[in-house]
């Protein structure tokens, strides 16, 4: 009898705290199998405004370990659409990792969709570098999948190098969605801008973790990470654990959280335009997750996000 | 000039670092063994199911861990830790009968003028034992009990120390709950009745003066319904070369409807592993304000809990930690909403100069019968050189959707412009951080009784000498 697989550590946050808490890493064990599904790809980008849609479609079943290599040459410029769709209800599981290399001046818009069925699980992990002048931006929407642990870890080496990311995300019906943004500062003026948004729903956990660490050395650093989570259930279970961890005197860093739900004003505002409480939830939960999905140049893609969001 | 700025990096506790011998004092064997734990016992005569619990507390110390997360605590050995230091005094009601050297060290801290011009009453603690313990007359009279902890356990509240006595901090919480629970002494136990208004402050002052030993206090505060109590703990140990330890224990309960201010200035010496574990409960309309400043101490866990289990309830924690050269201190407050309607507040300031390392830890719990709870957390931290730390680790778990919860964090340096400022105004550039330092930590100084404010400012001073 082959044992399960026992996958511990998933997304350690960078500086531990309380293990009452239940945030300081996820855990999970999967059942053991050879049959695995494996793809690589390499991308190089040397011009600038290069688009690659990268469509990954996952069946009932399977599982898959996917892993791409992203390099944006000195002066390139790349978007890198991915999604991940399947049959509604579909379940099995997935792996995803990318890597992002950003060399100088270049710019890396990764975009990635997570569209799965109910059943799905699935760990994404993204890790990117940025050397002189480089940015990467990632762009993130989580809506399906039972269980999703999403890493995304950015070193910024170079000087003036920049990390952007907009995450939006719906959990709800039992989800867990586990997050982990970390942004390592090395180089002097580097600059770090997170926002997370998203609602959690229905005897849903979402867990987010995110940090900004200010290594000694990266004078001048600015970083700033918010979020904002809409709660729309007595049963929803929010943990948030946003850091900023300093060794360097010359920065200035900053984050803010605010998490409730539907305010009584909007609601009200909303109910005298005659549009129900329901209706208003539902409009809310679009609007987070449009709000990021409109920094996604695909039309396409934005198709699948409302078809996706019609049917949850 | 540099001698001078080196000299003044090293005397920033100075008016703190004063020490007495041990004359006819009794310390017992270092170290941690069942039968060290009942020679305690026997030395303090304790009851029989006080004996069983710090037999209880030692198995539960012998069987936790350290903590996976905070600073590293390997230089505490408790092997080399002497846990019960008596002074060769009983405890007294008038600092004449105190011994001369015992009183000098009060009298040098402020303690005895202190009681003359601002409190109800004082507690002071020298190592192991309370040498002084005194409430005002018309403060007994309202029937407000302040006595030594030892003495409570057999006076006529015997029955309600027991009752209480490590029931909100367990020993099972952590590993140095469980070693307060084996070695505890000293400390004091305060009861205000219904509906009493202590109008001044009483206060509780604990010196460590024994080198390479442990202080172990134990405060319990019952504050009964309709009640109001402002309790202030002052502390302060002279520096050694050795580790010493603090592992002292704060239980409050505040009744419905009642009101607590608990304030602290901790000027442990730099030597001192600071693990100290604070913890309220609040009950229906009742409130809770903590007031926290925390100079002292090589290492510091520190971070009092406030449990919200009625309707209404609501804690506040505002706070300042300033870490210097050779300090890691680790500092902040848990909320924890277990009931509708509860608020809570966190207000704290870090600072970190000289290598030193502060962290800001705290937890927001609102659990799913917290609805209509609102929590708000606000922390900064300024770095004041580019040789030291600062880190902030706040947590929110919230398990209902009906409530509110913020939360906003800085960290930098001080601005260049505000020094510009007031240097353009004829002050000099270290006076001028100075006051932008003491500006910074103006929330917290601003809600201690003059006479700490003073002290907190004037520690912030010291540390800012030779900041340049």
């Amino acid at each position: 009898m082959t044992e399960n697989l026992k996958l511990n550590d998933i997304n350690k946050i960078p500086c531990l705290t309380w293990n009452w808490l239940k945030m300081n890493r996820a855990s999970l064990e999967l059942e053991a199998s050879s049959n695995i599904i494996s793809e690589k790809k390499e991308i190089t980008a040397s011009k600038k405004d290069e688009v690659v849609y990268l469509p990954l479609v996952f069946e009932d079943g399977k599982r898959y370990e996917h892993e791409q290599v992203i390099t944006a040459e000195e002066n390139a410029e790349i978007t890198v659409i991915m999604d991940y769709t399947s049959a509604k209800n579909a379940g099995g599981f997935s792996s995803i990792k990318t890597k992002l290399v950003a060399h100088p001046y270049s710019k890396i818009h990764l975009v990635k969709v997570q569209l799965l069925g109910s059943n799905y699980v699935q760990i994404d992990d993204t890790a990117g570098e940025c050397e002189d002048g480089a940015k990467i931006e990632v762009t993130q929407i989580e809506l399906g999948g039972s269980k999703v642990y999403a890493q995304v870890k950015n070193e910024l080496k170079g000087y003036e190098s920049k990390f952007k990311s907009d995450t939006a995300y719906i959990t709800e019906n039992g989800q867990i969605l586990d997050m982990n943004y970390v942004v390592n500062h090395h180089g002097a003026k580097t600059d770090t801008k997170m926002i997370v948004k998203g609602v959690v729903g229905e005897s849903s956990l979402k867990v987010y973790r995110g940090t900004i660490d200010f290594k000694r050395g990266c004078t001048d650093a600015t970083g700033d990470e918010q979020e904002e989570t809409l709660l729309m259930s007595p049963t929803a279970i929010n943990k948030s654990i946003p850091m900023i961890l300093c060794d360097e005197e010359n920065v200035a860093g900053t984050h803010g959280a605010t998490l409730g739900r539907l305010g009584a004003d909007e609601l009200f505002y909303m109910q005298s335009r005659g549009i129900s409480e329901e209706e208003a939830k539902v409009m809310m939960k679009k609007a987070k997750i449009l709000s990021v999905a409109s920094k996604i140049p695909s039309n396409a893609v934005h198709e699948k996000i409302e078809k996706f969001l019609g049917e949850k | 000039m540099e001698n001078e700025k080196d000299n003044i990096k090293s005397i920033d506790s100075s008016p703190y670092d004063f020490r007495y011998e041990e004359k006819g004092f009794y310390r017992n064997q270092a170290g941690l063994t069942p039968e060290i734990v009942a020679k305690l016992s026997d030395d303090k005569n304790d009851p029989e199911w006080m004996r069983e619990f710090r037999q209880n507390a030692l198995k539960i110390y012998n069987e936790l861990k350290v903590p996976e997360w905070g600073p590293d605590i390997s230089g505490l050995n408790i092997d080399e830790i002497a846990t019960y230091v008596r002074p060769n005094t009983k405890m007294q009601g008038k600092w004449e009968d105190v011994p001369d050297d015992i009183k000098d060290t009060f009298e040098k801290l402020g303690i005895p003028e202190a009681e003359r011009t601002s409190l109800a009453g004082v507690g002071a603690q020298y190592d192991s034992e309370l040498v002084y313990h005194n409430l005002q007359e018309e403060v007994a009279k309202q029937g407000v009990i302040y006595t030594d902890f030892e003495s409570s356990l057999r006076g006529p509240y015997a029955d309600m120390v027991k009752e209480h006595f490590m029931q909100l901090v367990k020993p099972n919480d952590h590993k140095f709950a469980a070693l307060h629970g084996a070695v505890w002494s000293g400390g004091s136990f305060v009861y205000v009745p219904k509906n009493v208004k202590v109008e001044i402050p009483l206060q509780s002052y604990f010196r460590l003066n024994a080198k390479g030993a442990g202080q172990f206090e134990h405060t319990l505060i019952i504050v009964d319904e309709g009640a109001d109590l402002h309790f202030i703990e002052g502390c302060s140990a002279p520096k050694y070369n050795v580790a010493n330890l603090h592992a002292g224990c704060v239980e409050l309960y505040v009744k419905k409807g009642a009101h607590l201010r608990y304030s602290t200035v901790e000027n442990w010496s730099k030597n001192m592993y600071n693990l100290n574990t604070k913890r309220a409960r609040v009950e229906e309309g009742g409130s809770i304000e903590w007031v926290s400043g925390s100079f002292g101490s090589h290492i510091s866990y520190l971070y009092p809990q406030s449990d919200l289990i009625g309707r209404g309830a609501r804690a506040e924690f505002t706070g300042v930690t300033f870490a210097g050269e050779g300090q890691n201190l680790d500092t902040g407050a848990k909320m924890v909403h277990l009931a509708p309607a509860t608020t809570s507040l966190i207000t704290t300031k870090s600072l970190s100069k000289s290598g030193g390392v502060s962290t800001y830890r705290s937890a927001i719990y609102i659990g799913k019968e917290a609805a209509g709870s609102k929590a708000s957390v606000s922390c900064e931290s300024l770095m004041l050189d580019n040789i030291s730390r600062s880190d902030t680790v706040p947590a929110m778990d919230i398990h209902t959707d009906d409530c509110d919860v913020g939360h906003e964090a800085k960290i930098g340096r001080i601005s260049n412009d505000a020094v510009f400022y007031l240097m353009s105004r004829g002050i000099s550039e270290e006076e001028a951080r100075t006051m932008i330092v003491s500006g910074f930590a103006n929330p917290v100084s601003k809600e201690l009784p003059l006479e700490y404010a003073v002290e907190m400012n004037n520690l912030i001073r010291l540390e800012m000498k030779g900041s340049l």
